[in-house]
């Protein structure tokens, strides 16, 4: 092999290695240059951020939304620089998503804008008997396997700045009489100015007892079809005045671990079942005399799921024909209501006592209920009783009603339950009914 | 008799490793040393939006089906996804004011936001802090 061999031999190599560190270097300058615009843009970005965050930081300490101040040495607590009075604090880059969390809601920043509003809404549709707490007095002959539609159950609830907000709850229900019509279950304008004290205005679910102001009317958050017979509604022949219209207030008391929480209520109150009016005073009261409640009830917060609690209310009635009806009530429950199990018991002793006479009639109405969760299934049990005497004048249609229901929950998902549920419901001034029933519970 | 030390040692290592599935996580500048088990289960049910002293707190979580919002949700509150939002809907019903809880998309952004807002506390996975973090033991 003569040099010049060697030589072409070698050139080949030394010219491709010479092309790819041409190449490669060019391609190297080209990313060099896109590098740099993007770390440019980058370095905006974050600048650009930091002086939102830094923004919102002041706007957080001045809405109390920091650190907490009980916990916070006096060396913590000073206020967030504002935007460019100070070198941009050392923050990780934020997205959008980062910023919308930690910024705060409109209403809770701005006493001048209202929302956010919330609209859920809540039905169900059964198959079969009527539900026990909506059978008239004296029961219901036949209909056995009837199609029904429950309530349909339009809830709002929206803040008006930092104390005040509005609960509404519409209901487009029927009853036996097959009459669909509206009712409006709840409205109550809440003034909350802190956690020992909170006041609404409107009609609202009095705080007797426990169901009532656990679950309200949406089918689809109670275990069984429908609510206690002790809970039913005043229209539909509830001895309980469920509702109220006027001024109730609640708040926790300084109790520690104990979680006592008190309610006061003052009312219309309810007329007498043999009055023409509506049962619920809503425009006339009949005796301007205010009906009164006061609860107390414990949450312990190392036991979850446990309520204690008892209340006493207190009326005077004026029904036709008749004078004046002292009508109070006592009740108590404790109930431990988890994820997987649901223990409730509750009772009420409503007393009347007839101003002329001096006479008490007492009324004793009470159940006791029980499930437990197993995957999606919830197999439960039910026994109610309701006793009022033949002599009250004014419970004259209730007499003793009593008897097993039970059944089981299943849920299709997060938002559809179906229910199949058989009772059996004794009664004194009517026939016994049994009851099967099949239910879709949904929210949307 | 050594079958069931096994058994014993596979059940506690099963019981640590479960005990590590998240943790959590405040601001540095938070003065909290610790929270208890019941105080986070009131916060996180949306019961409570305050911290012990009275400031607002701000719950940030994970997605539906990450690893540490599941094992919060089982070990803090008893309760499955589906539970969870169950209950939230329920508190609404009753007037409840609105959750504190908030989700983000991942725990890394839960990570960055907690390290960004003074009163705020996240659930993430591991028992690392981060930048601007610190572990908080649960009680």
């Amino acid at each position: 092999m003569n040099r010049l061999d060697i030589a072409r031999k070698a050139a080949g190599p030394l010219l491709s290695a010479v092309l790819l560190f041409s190449c490669l270097n060019g391609q190297a300058s080209a990313q060099s240059t896109v590098r740099e615009d993007r770390t440019a843009e980058l370095l905006n970005r974050i600048q650009q951020l930091e002086a939102d965050l830094a923004a919102i930081k002041a706007e957080l300490a001045q809405q109390g939304t920091g650190v907490p101040a009980a916990l916070t040495p006096p060396s913590a607590t000073a206020p967030v620089e504002p935007a460019g009075s100070a070198p941009a604090p050392q923050t990780p880059a934020a997205d959008a998503a980062v910023l919308a969390a930690i910024t705060p809601d409109t209403a809770q920043g701005d006493e001048h804008t209202l929302g956010p509003l919330e609209f859920r809404g809540y039905s169900d549709i059964g198959f079969g008997r009527p539900i026990f707490s909506t059978l008239p007095s004296g029961g219901l002959a036949g209909s056995t396997q009837s199609f029904s539609l429950g309530d349909f159950d339009l809830f709002v609830n929206a803040r008006m700045g930092n104390h005040f907000s509005v609960l509404g709850e519409m209901l487009i229900t029927s009853d036996f009489s097959n009459q669909i019509s509206a009712e409006m279950d709840r409205v109550m304008l809440t003034y909350a100015a802190n956690k020992y004290f909170k006041i609404s205005a409107g009609k609202y679910h009095t705080a007797i007892g426990y169901y009532s102001n656990e679950f309200y009317r949406a089918r689809f958050f109670q275990t069984a079809t429908g609510a206690p017979i002790l809970f039913t509604d005043e229209d539909d022949g509830g001895i309980l005045p469920v509702h109220g219209i006027g001024l109730t207030a609640t708040g926790q008391v300084p109790s520690g671990p104990v979680g006592l929480h008190w309610v006061a209520e003052i009312a219309n109150g309810t007329g007498s079942p043999n009055s023409a009016a509506e049962p619920i005073h809503n425009f006339v009261d009949e005796n301007n005399g205010k009906a009164f409640n006061l609860a107390l009830s414990a949450r312990p917060e190392r036991l979850q799921g446990l309520d204690i609690g008892g209340s006493y209310y207190h009326d005077l009635l004026h029904p036709a024909g008749l004078g004046a009806v002292v009508e109070r009530i006592y009740s108590a429950h404790a109930a431990v209501v988890r994820p997987h199990l649901e223990l409730i018991a509750e009772g009420v002793l409503l007393q009347h006592n007839f101003t002329w006479t001096g006479r008490d009639f007492n009324t004793v109405s009470a159940y006791a209920q029980a499930s437990y969760k197993i995957r999606l299934v919830r197999p439960y049990f039910r026994y109610e009783y309701q006793n009022a005497p033949k002599s009250d004048a004014i419970f004259t249609t209730v007499g003793r009603t009593n008897g097993p229901s039970l059944g089981v929950r299943y849920d299709f998902s997060d938002f559809v339950a179906f229910k199949l549920q058989y009772g059996l419901l004794g009664t004194r001034l009517g026939p016994s009914a049994s009851d099967v029933q099949a239910q879709l519970a949904f929210a949307f | 008799m050594k079958t069931r030390i096994l058994f014993l040692m596979i059940a506690f290592a099963a019981c640590a490793i479960a005990q590590q599935a998240f943790s959590v996580v405040v601001n540095k500048d938070n003065p909290a040393a610790s929270v208890n088990k019941a105080q986070l289960r009131k916060m996180m049910m949306g019961e409570t939006a305050a911290w012990p002293g009275g400031a607002k707190v701000l719950i940030l979580i994970g997605p539906a089906g990450d690893a540490s919002r599941s094992a919060a949700l089982k070990e803090i509150c008893g309760m499955s996804e589906s539970d969870y939002s169950k209950q939230a809907l329920q508190v609404s019903f009753a007037g409840g004011g609105k959750s504190p809880v908030r989700t983000l998309p991942s725990t890394a952004a839960v990570r960055q936001a907690v390290a960004l807002s003074p009163g705020a506390l996240g659930i993430v996975e591991g028992t690392q802090g981060g930048p601007g973090l610190k572990i908080l033991p649960v009680e």
